[in-house]
């Protein structure tokens, strides 16, 4: 059978999305943006991340078009990211600079500046509750000054304390540029700065799952100590005309992860003995999206130390299945018309057939 | 003041200052626009703390305007889509470099400290509240 291309599906499409626009305005009525933008912190945080665009705006105009669906509404944001030029690129961003809104260690009971829970879900009963509204419960208190040694935009990390008692040994600053996955294709091995901006940008999901599969034994299989998560308000600056007089252009939330892990291998002191340390495996990503910041500082540690031939070592294997629009696009991809190719199997399966027919 | 602390009085704080100051005085003087406010991205570039070495973590959305007298450039860079602050704040960048206007620009500028002071104050005791108290555990 030769292949004859067709067309004539136009008139089809066309009511596809008429139908599909009357579908979403079926109930009558609509939300707004703000509606969103108010109430969907956290899908905000996660679709911002997944789509590596800061803009609370237009994740909010993103997750309404694609009625809720988390992978359109990152492709959405992803589609117009390409469409706007690159006008600066910021300053080295330093996390101690963050106004810290929320930080809690799992290792240490006492850390300089305390355990700050901050706004957290963690704390809330997991039952569904059907009253939403909000309570206007800011009910007027007495003021009263809460004592405090650090500022919150200058609170001391916690593998400070780590570095202090010897235990883990701070690298001295590599200031080399970082590669850009948007600028250029991963090649593998891939560099420290691919990885880290493949993960930050990584389908929650997919982070977390392969995160979980390395704790539970497809890799490293230790259980790390969260030694900080951290929540904030972190500033941004450019300094566009190199003067060293930086402009600040606005505050991003982010959420920062250290996970210590126990060193495999040792290192050396001055005098040449080997002795046990931590080493740290790190997350961070936009908005407050912490199982993922901390799923990826998981990820991090097991590629940049890999195990044996473990799955979770596998740069290759990590990076290219955790991208949201790529792993759901191709599976996607698969529902749309393959007629030529599938023609070619069918004469072949048909061919074998009547060969074993003869 | 440096770039780095009145942007960010302006950018926090000022944002209503900002546009007031150039409504006020953008007839006082001479520019040229270089690029009206448009939208762009600024790639953002972090230091992690593992290794130490740096990371492209993404983008934000900003807007930029550009404006000129003679060779002097006033840029306004803010995050988000803010068109109007933006061009305020490439006015009162130009302001700076040329040196004119600064009387009232520092005046604007203490008043917006006073208003960042206080609200470090009252969001840092805000956050406090949700701080761990463990001798009150031991109790």
């Amino acid at each position: 059978m030769g292949y004859v291309a067709v067309k004539g599906g136009t008139k089809a499409i066309q009511a596809s999305v008429r139908m599909y626009k009357d579908k979403q305005h079926a109930a009558g009525y609509e939300i707004e943006v703000e509606h969103i933008k108010a109430n969907m912190n956290q899908l905000i945080n996660q679709i911002m991340s997944e789509a590596s665009l800061y803009d609370r705006d237009l994740a909010a105009l993103s997750i309404l078009q694609a009625e809720g669906n988390m992978e359109e509404a990152v492709f959405l944001l992803r589609a117009h990211r390409s469409t706007l030029p690159r006008l600066h690129y910021s300053t080295v961003t330093n996390t101690r600079d963050m106004f810290v809104e929320r930080r809690v260690s799992a290792s240490f009971k006492d850390i300089p500046g305390g355990q700050i829970l901050g706004a957290s879900p963690d704390f809330t009963h997991r039952l569904l509750d059907d009253d939403q509204s909000f309570a206007g419960n800011k009910t007027a208190e007495a003021y009263t000054e809460i004592p405090h040694t650090h500022a919150l935009d200058a609170l001391p990390k916690v593998i400070d304390y780590l570095e202090q008692e010897g235990l883990f040994s701070k690298k001295p600053e590599d200031d080399r540029e970082p590669d850009d996955i948007t600028k250029q294709s991963i090649e593998f091995p891939s560099s420290r700065s691919e990885r880290l901006q493949s993960l930050t940008r990584g389908q929650t999901g997919a982070v977390t799952s392969l995160g979980y599969a390395e704790i539970r034994g497809y890799g490293y299989s230790s259980h790390p100590n969260i030694g900080e998560v951290r929540v904030g308000q972190q500033p941004v600056h450019i300094d566009p005309f190199d003067t060293g007089d930086a402009y600040y252009i606005g505050d991003i939330e982010l959420t920062e992860v250290e996970a210590f892990m126990p060193a495999d291998e040792d290192d050396m002191d001055d005098l040449g003995n080997t002795e046990k340390t931590f080493k740290i495996g790190y997350g961070l990503t936009f908005g407050q999206n912490e199982t993922k910041a901390i799923a990826m500082s998981v990820l991090d540690y097991s590629l940049e130390h890999p195990v044996g031939d473990a799955a979770t070592s596998d740069d290759e294997f990590v990076l290219l299945h955790i991208d949201s629009v790529e792993s759901t696009g191709f599976i996607s991809h698969l529902k749309l018309p393959h007629y030529v190719t599938f023609q070619s199997v069918l004469d072949r399966v048909r061919q074998t057939k009547g060969e074993h027919g003869q | 003041m440096e770039r780095k602390r009145w942007t960010s009085l302006f950018i926090k704080y000022g944002e209503q200052e900002a546009i007031e100051f150039f409504n006020t005085y953008q007839s006082q003087v001479d520019f040229d626009i270089i690029s009206e406010p448009a939208e762009g991205l600024t790639m953002i570039k972090v230091r992690e703390h593992a290794e130490n070495s740096l990371f492209y973590i993404g983008e934000m959305l900003v807007t930029e305007t550009k404006i000129r007298q003679g060779q002097t450039v006033g840029l306004g860079v803010v995050k988000g889509s803010n068109a109007k602050l933006s061009e305020a704040l490439s006015f009162i960048d130009l302001c700076f470099k040329l040196e004119v206007l600064l009387e009232a620009l520092e005046d604007i500028l203490a008043k917006l400290e006073l208003k960042e002071s206080v609200f470090i104050k009252s969001r840092t005791n805000e956050i406090l509240k949700t701080k761990v108290d463990f001798d009150m555990m031991a109790e």
